[in-house]
């Protein structure tokens, strides 16, 4: 299983936790931009849209800031910052379902029946974010979890605080779940008009 | 093969494993499922597991910039224990705009055009009005007047008289305030000592005067004369004058005082535009009592 994520703590960062925990401003700036990357790639995955993952990776990089004094170190700090920015975009997904969604955000299949398309890439995006919002955050998660950070079944159980067993579990049905409804969406191979190059 | 989580019960097994297998996961064992049809979810996973990992788009630097710069500035704003970092974190404002109400951004908007247009066009009728009258008024105008009038000789009273063209407020004017004209004995040497004085010399003659305009719009000073006696009112009121306006009433405005020791007596030496005769009138009052010891034309 590849992993993209550091189990062990590089000294460097260790050494930029401990001053930004003293309030080194500098190493802090550092430190998040170090993690911003993954930060707004889980957000952007979990929430389905550029929009919400932008207030979600500010909301997840403002819980970082204050609560960085309080990491122990027991866990990788990325570990801890994946759990912070999970936390964040349920959150938003949260604040989502309770505010009115703007016409544009909702996801509308404007694809007439027949009509080409002019670049199945888009389409596959457009299907994906589709499908991914459609899919409960608990499925959503680990999947996220997973593909877009490469963690493992042991490291997500960690960031979710679930069983590995059910990680596993989770990530099968979310990714199935997926595929249905990516399949559900796409159009039909004849109608898809691929760019030229 | 059974599921280990609540909610997923209807997990189909021949996914469970792909997608194990498909993650490095070889425990789950592949019993009797097909082989195949493993292969075909195993593959048709992987392209999901693909579209989900593939790189997403990364804001610009300036939006990276504005999150980290708001992210660090909430340190300052927050408070111990405001924040979760194993829960979630509090509700913040996030840097990035959303969507909100569109009325109420006008509305804030109207009234600030509002405010804004209010305010410059008092400003733009203060200064409208101030600058055409001849007492002059403002830094601007008084600049104006000085350099357009050669005979301007700034002296105490001098002062007094441009901060009265500045400023609206008067100030009781105490002895030490005033400028001294000395040891005066007759009618005619007061005369000649008040006449002495800068500030006099600069108006001669009361019936003359320079009225200035400052038209901002064309930014040109016009320059008139006109028959209107000195006017120019002095910043300081001093002690006497409200017992002299009491005692000589249709007095004009008052446009000089002094102190000086007249006949052996400290008086307050004040003179009076004379609007109807065209002239300066000079009343000399006892400093102890402002009784008027002298009083006629200048």
């Amino acid at each position: 299983m590849a992993d993209r994520t550091r189990t062990t703590i590089d000294p460097d960062e260790q050494d930029l936790i401990t001053r930004a925990q003293a309030g080194d401003t500098r190493a802090l700036d550092q430190l998040l931009r170090s993690h911003y990357n993954q930060i707004y790639g889980i957000c952007r995955r979990m929430t389905g849209n550029d929009q919400d993952a932008l207030d979600a990776t500010q909301d997840a990089l403002i819980a970082l800031t204050r609560g960085i004094h309080r990491y122990d170190g027991r866990a990788a700090f990325s570990t801890w910052s994946y759990r912070v920015t999970t936390n964040a975009c349920l959150d938003e997904l949260r604040r989502r379902k309770r505010r009115p969604v703007p016409a544009a955000d909702i996801p509308v299949d404007t694809r007439p029946s027949g009509a080409p398309h002019l670049d199945q890439t888009v389409v596959d995006r457009l299907a994906l974010d589709e499908a991914l919002t459609a899919l409960s955050p608990e499925f959503r998660a680990p999947v996220v979890l997973r593909d877009v950070l490469g963690l493992d079944y042991a490291e997500i159980s960690e960031v979710l605080d679930i069983p590995p067993g059910t990680v596993r579990s989770r990530i099968a049905r979310g990714r199935r779940s997926l595929a249905t409804q990516i399949a559900r969406n796409q159009p039909p191979p004849s109608t898809v008009l691929h760019q030229a190059p | 093969m059974s599921s280990d989580d609540a909610l997923t019960p209807e997990v189909d097994p021949a996914d469970l494993v792909a997608s194990a297998r498909l993650d490095g996961d070889t425990s789950l064992p592949a019993g009797e499922l097909d082989p195949i049809d493993l292969a075909a979810r195993q593959a048709e996973l992987r392209s999901i597991s693909a579209m989900v990992g593939e790189a997403v788009a990364i804001p610009p630097a300036a939006t990276v910039d504005a999150h980290i710069a708001a992210a660090i500035a909430s340190l300052s704003s927050s408070s111990a224990g405001e924040a979760d970092p194993d829960g979630s974190p509090q509700p913040v404002v996030p840097i990035t705009g959303r969507a909100r109400p569109n009325h109420r951004r006008w509305l804030a908007v109207a009234a600030a055009i509002v405010a804004v247009a209010l305010v410059g066009a008092l400003v733009a009728a203060t200064q409208t009005h101030s600058v055409s009258t001849d007492t002059v008024a403002g830094p601007v105008a008084a600049d104006i007047s000085s350099s357009v009038n050669p005979q301007s000789n700034p002296g105490p009273s001098e002062q007094s008289t441009g901060e009265a063209r500045t400023g609206s407020q008067s100030d009781t004017a105490t002895s030490d305030t005033l400028p001294d004209l000395g040891v005066v004995t007759t009618d005619a040497s007061l005369d000649a000592e008040v006449r002495a004085q800068p500030a006099m010399q600069a108006n001669p003659e009361p019936t003359t005067t320079t009225v200035t305009s400052f038209d901002q719009a064309s930014s040109t000073t016009t320059v008139a004369s006109t028959v209107a006696p000195l006017v120019t009112p002095l910043k300081v009121t001093p002690a006497c004058d409200e017992a002299v306006r009491a005692a000589v009433p249709g007095l004009g405005h008052l446009v000089f005082a002094a102190t000086a020791m007249y006949q052996n007596v400290p008086v307050e030496v004040l003179v009076y535009a004379e609007s109807q005769l065209g002239s300066y009138r000079l009343i000399a009052a006892q400093t102890a009592g402002c009784v008027i010891v002298a009083n006629h034309l200048l």
